[in-house]
C-alpha cells in the first residue's frame, strides 16, 4: 500500500472495509466505520508502520469493538426515504442466498468471524490477521478452525461459497 | 450481474464521499446536478443516497437503480410525471427522474435515477420492530392507503408495496414512496428474480399478488393485495417461525384483526384479482375505523419475524400461480424462488366467509434464521398490549380472598429501549378456578388506571410502579415474567384511601378467555420472594440469596418498619356468624409457622364452630397452649391469637402478615414461605 495516493487507497479500500462492516453492524453505521477507518489510518506515518494490511484491518477491528462497546439502542434512524432494505429482515434478503450466507458468518462469535473474513474474505496472510487482531498465531488458527466447522455444520454450504457471498457485498 | 452494479454503485459512491471527507475533493455528482452528500443505503435494486440539488439548492435523495436491456424507461419516467403532478401528503414527492451513466470500478453503469423529497424518519419495517400500538399500526396503514388510494386516481400504480416503502416521519406524517420503481429493473432481484414465460416481473416477492407473479399487468387490485399483506405480516405473531407452520402464522395474523378488518384483508387477499375490492376504499375505511376503536384486547404480536410469514404467502402465491407449464425446463429461473421450492409446504386456506368458498394454495417456507432485529431489546417480548386475570393470595380485606381483576396493560418500548407501561383495571367479580385455569364470574365494569415507566431486573422480569386513579385510587406494583404462552407475575396493590393492602398473581389470558391459575413454584425466586415476604427490607434479603444460588429458601422476619396499614386502627368486635366460622376452618386452621424478630414460632391450630380459635404454640422449645378469634372490622378481616402473654394479629392467609401486642411485626406461612 505504500506509495500509493490516498485516493486509490480510498477507491481500492473503502468496498472492502464496507463489507466488512456491513456484516456486523447496520448498513449507516458501516459506511462511516469505513470512512473513519480510512481516515484514521491516511493520518498516520506509513514509514512508521510494519505491516500496513495489518495496520489497516487492526484499526477496522478496533472499530468495531468500540461500535459494540458503545452501542445503545437506536430505532430512529436518519433514513431517507426511500426502501432501503434492511438486510436480515427483509424477505428478499432471506430468499438472497448471498444474504443468508453472509448472516451465517454474523452468527459467529465476533472475534471468530473477523478472523475467517480476514483470511478468506479479504485474503490477508496468518501473520497479517495475527497483527490486526494482535492475537497470537495459534489463537488466529483456532478461530479459523472453529468458524470452518460451525460454517459446515450450520450451513452444509461449502467454504468457498460462504467467502464468494463476502466478497460480493 | 444486476446485484453486482448496485454494488458497485454503492461504492462508486461511497468511496467518492469518503475520499471528499478526507482529502476534501469535491464529493461525487449525479445527473450533472446532484451532489451526494451521504449514503443512506443499499436495496436489492439500488443505491439511496442524500444530495443537494445544485441547481436548486435544496436537499433531495436520489436513489440509483441500473438499468437493463429491457428497461421501459419512458414508461416509468411517464409515470414518474404523474407522480410529480400528484401532490398528496401520504405520497413522497418526486421532483425529477432521467437516466445518467455513473463510471464505477467495475465500469460504467447506465443507472435510472429518481430524485424525490428527503424525508427523515424511518421506514416501516424498522418502525414496527419498536412494536407501536395496534391502533397506531392501523393509523399509519390507513394513511399509507390513502396514499395509494390517490396514486391509483391519478393513473399510477404502486406495484411493490411493502413496509420498507412507507415511511414514518419524526412527526409522524406517513408517505408511500418508490411508486412504480418495481419496474425499472426487474432483474436486478439477483437470486430471486421471477422470471416466466410472459417476460421478467418486478416486485418483491413476498409481497407481489399473483397476478404480477404470473406476468399479467400489475393494476390497482395488485396494490390492495400487497397492502393486505403488509398488514397481516404486522399483526401476526412473533415466534411463529418454522416451529408452528405458516398455515397457524396466517390463521393467528387474520385472527388478530377486528371481525370487520379481516374480512375485508380476506377478501383482498384472493388469488384472483378480479374477485378483491374494486378499489381500496372498503380495506381504507375498515383501517381507519379500527384506528380509532377502543383498546385492543389481546396482546398483538411482535413484528421482528413478520417476515417470515409475508415470505411464507408470498412464497406459496408465486408457486401456485408462477410455476411455468413446463417444469423441466433447464433455465434456472424457470422456476420462481428456486433455493427455497424444496424446503417444505404446507396448505393455506384462505376462508372467504361472504361466500363459504375456500381458496387452497401451497405455500413454501422460506430461511427463518436471524429475522430479529439485530437491536432488539431485551425488554421487547413483554412489549404488546395484554389482558390479564389477577388472583388474590393474600388481602387485608376479607372480600377480596376469591375476587378476581381483569387488566389492560399495555407496554410500549422506544428507541432508545426505555419501557413504558398503561395499566387499566376494566373488571372485577369473583374468581372461578376450573381446571388449573381461572375467569371471571359476576364480571363488574370498573375504570382505574394509570402510566409507569416498567424496568427490567436482572433477571429479566419488568416491574412497574402504577398509581392507579379513576373510580378508585391505588399504589400498583407489577413484576411480570414473560413465558412461551404470554405473562405471569406478581402484583402488590395498596389502596391510598382506606389503607388496606392485598398483593397476588397475575397472569394473561389467551383466546379461551381464561388464565392459567398461578402456581406459586412455577414462579421465579425473586417473584416468589415478593409474593411471600413481609416488608421491603425482608423481599430484598430473599431475592439476594436467590441471586447467590440459594432459591430463597424463606423469608425472614419483617423489618421493624413493615406494618401492615390499618391494621390496629381498624380492630372491631368478634365475629361469630355461622357463615364466617365455616369460611375460616380452611385458611386459619392447620400448622403455621410464624416469624419475627426473635425467632420462628410455630402454630397448630383449629376452627371450632363457633369461630374460636385453639390449638399450641412452639416458641423457644416451650409448648403452650393458645386461644384466637377473628375480629371483623369491615372491609378487614382480622384473626387474633394469644398465648397468655401476647396477642397477635393476623391478616390474610397462607401468607398471613401482621404484628404483636408488642408492636412486632410478623409473617406467618403455612407451609415453607417461599
Amino acid at each position: 500500500m505504500s506509495g500509493h495516493t490516498t485516493e486509490s487507497v480510498v477507491n481500492e479500500n473503502w468496498p472492502k472495509l464496507k463489507r466488512f462492516f456491513a456484516t456486523k453492524v447496520p448498513a449507516a453505521e458501516a459506511y462511516d466505520l469505513a470512512g473513519d477507518t480510512l481516515k484514521v489510518f491516511l493520518e498516520r506515518d506509513h514509514s512508521e508502520i510494519e505491516n500496513l494490511k495489518s495496520y489497516l484491518w487492526g484499526i477496522a477491528r478496533n472499530k468495531v469493538r468500540q461500535y459494540f462497546d458503545r452501542r445503545v439502542q437506536t430505532g430512529v434512524f436518519d433514513s431517507s426515504s426511500m426502501s432501503v432494505i434492511q438486510m436480515g429482515t427483509s424477505l428478499s434478503s432471506q430468499v438472497d442466498k448471498r444474504a443468508h450466507l453472509r448472516r451465517a458468518l454474523a452468527t459467529l462469535p465476533l472475534d471468530i468471524q473477523t478472523a475467517f473474513e480476514l483470511r478468506y474474505g479479504e485474503e490477508l496472510s496468518i501473520d497479517e490477521v495475527v497483527g490486526a487482531m494482535s492475537v497470537s498465531r495459534a489463537t488466529v488458527n483456532r478461530y479459523l478452525k472453529i468458524a470452518r466447522e460451525s460454517l459446515r455444520r450450520e450451513l452444509s454450504a461449502p467454504e468457498e461459497d460462504v467467502v464468494r457471498a463476502y466478497q460480493a457485498g | 450481474m444486476p446485484f453486482d452494479r448496485v454494488v458497485a454503485l454503492e461504492n462508486r459512491i461511497g468511496s467518492g464521499l469518503a475520499l471528499a471527507a478526507i482529502a476534501k475533493t469535491p464529493a461525487p455528482l449525479v445527473a450533472g446536478r446532484y451532489r451526494a452528500s451521504s449514503l443512506l443505503g443499499r436495496g436489492a435494486r439500488g443505491v439511496v443516497f442524500s444530495a443537494r440539488d445544485e441547481e436548486l439548492g435544496r436537499v433531495v435523495a436520489v436513489k440509483l437503480c441500473p438499468c437493463s436491456v429491457s428497461t421501459d424507461v419512458e414508461d416509468v419516467r411517464a409515470e414518474a410525471r404523474m407522480l410529480a403532478r400528484l401532490s398528496h401528503p401520504n405520497v413522497v414527492g418526486v421532483y425529477d427522474t432521467g437516466k445518467t451513466t455513473v463510471d464505477t470500478a467495475a465500469g460504467p453503469v447506465e443507472c435510472f435515477f429518481v430524485c424525490m423529497e428527503l424525508v427523515r424518519g424511518e421506514n416501516m419495517r424498522n418502525w414496527i420492530q419498536r412494536l407501536p400500538s395496534k391502533r397506531e399500526l392501523f393509523r399509519v396503514l390507513a394513511d399509507a392507503a390513502e396514499g395509494l388510494l390517490a396514486a391509483h386516481e391519478a393513473g399510477v400504480v404502486h406495484s411493490d408495496f411493502k413496509p420498507e416503502n412507507v415511511v414514518i416521519g419524526e412527526d409522524g406524517a406517513v408517505q408511500v414512496v418508490d411508486f412504480g420503481l418495481a419496474r425499472v429493473d426487474p432483474t436486478a432481484f439477483g437470486e430471486f428474480v421471477m422470471r416466466h414465460e410472459g417476460g421478467d416481473v418486478g416486485g418483491t416477492v413476498g409481497y407481489m399478488a399473483p397476478e404480477i407473479v404470473s406476468g399479467a399487468p400489475a393494476d390497482p387490485r395488485s396494490d390492495q393485495f400487497s397492502l393486505a399483506v403488509t398488514l397481516v405480516e404486522a399483526v401476526s405473531t412473533a415466534s411463529i417461525g418454522a416451529a408452528v407452520g405458516p398455515q397457524l402464522a396466517i390463521k393467528l395474523g387474520l385472527e388478530r384483526l377486528p371481525r370487520r378488518l379481516r374480512r375485508a384483508a380476506e377478501k383482498a387477499l384472493r388469488a384472483d384479482p378480479m374477485r378483491r375490492h374494486e378499489s381500496l376504499r372498503p380495506i381504507l375505511s375498515r383501517l381507519r375505523a379500527a384506528s380509532k376503536a377502543p383498546l385492543v384486547r389481546y396482546r398483538w404480536p411482535l413484528a421482528v419475524s413478520g417476515a417470515v410469514l409475508v415470505g411464507a404467502i408470498g412464497a406459496g402465491v408465486a408457486m401456485t400461480y408462477s410455476r411455468p407449464p413446463d417444469e423441466s425446463r433447464a433455465d434456472p429461473n424457470s422456476r420462481p424462488i428456486e433455493s427455497g421450492a424444496d424446503d417444505g409446504a404446507a396448505e393455506l386456506v384462505v376462508a372467504t366467509p361472504d361466500n363459504g368458498e375456500t381458496e387452497t394454495e401451497t405455500l413454501t417456507s422460506v430461511p427463518t434464521a436471524g429475522t430479529a432485529s439485530a437491536k432488539a431489546c431485551p425488554s421487547n417480548k413483554f412489549v404488546g398490549d395484554w389482558v390479564l386475570l389477577s388472583e388474590v393470595t393474600w388481602a387485608q380485606r376479607e372480600s377480596l380472598r376469591r375476587a378476581s381483576g381483569e387488566y389492560q396493560l399495555h407496554i410500549s418500548s422506544d428507541g432508545a429501549c426505555a419501557t413504558q407501561g398503561k395499566l387499566v383495571k376494566v373488571a372485577y367479580g369473583d374468581r372461578r378456578r376450573e381446571a388449573g385455569r381461572v375467569s371471571i364470574s359476576r364480571r363488574r365494569s370498573t375504570h382505574i388506571e394509570g402510566d409507569s415507566p416498567m424496568t427490567l431486573d436482572e433477571n429479566g422480569r419488568l416491574r412497574g410502579e402504577f398509581s392507579m386513579s379513576g373510580s378508585a385510587r391505588a399504589h400498583m406494583t407489577l413484576e411480570l415474567e414473560a413465558r412461551p404462552g404470554g405473562l405471569v407475575g406478581v402484583w402488590h396493590r395498596r389502596n391510598t384511601v382506606g389503607g388496606w393492602e392485598s398483593r397476588g398473581t397475575i397472569a394473561s389470558i389467551d383466546s379461551s378467555r381464561t388464565a392459567p391459575s398461578v402456581q406459586h413454584d412455577t414462579l421465579s425466586c425473586e417473584s416468589r420472594c415478593s409474593l411471600a415476604c413481609g416488608g421491603q427490607s425482608s423481599t430484598t434479603d430473599c431475592q439476594a440469596a436467590c441471586n447467590n444460588g440459594l432459591d430463597g429458601k424463606a423469608c425472614r422476619a419483617p423489618g421493624s418498619a413493615f406494618e401492615v396499614a390499618a391494621l390496629r386502627s381498624n380492630i372491631g368486635g368478634a365475629e361469630t356468624s355461622a357463615e364466617v366460622c365455616e369460611q375460616l376452618s380452611p385458611f386459619i386452621g392447620g400448622s403455621w409457622v410464624v416469624r419475627a424478630q426473635g425467632g420462628d414460632t410455630e402454630m397448630s391450630l383449629r376452627v371450632g364452630p363457633d369461630c374460636r380459635i385453639a390449638g399450641t404454640m412452639k416458641r423457644s422449645g416451650v409448648h403452650r397452649q393458645v386461644g384466637g378469634d377473628f375480629l371483623w372490622a369491615k372491609p378487614l378481616g382480622v384473626w387474633r391469637i394469644w398465648d397468655g402473654e401476647t396477642q397477635w394479629y393476623f391478616t390474610g392467609w397462607g401468607p398471613a402478615f401482621g404484628m404483636s401486642s408488642t408492636g412486632i411485626a410478623v409473617a406467618a406461612y403455612k407451609e415453607s414461605p417461599v
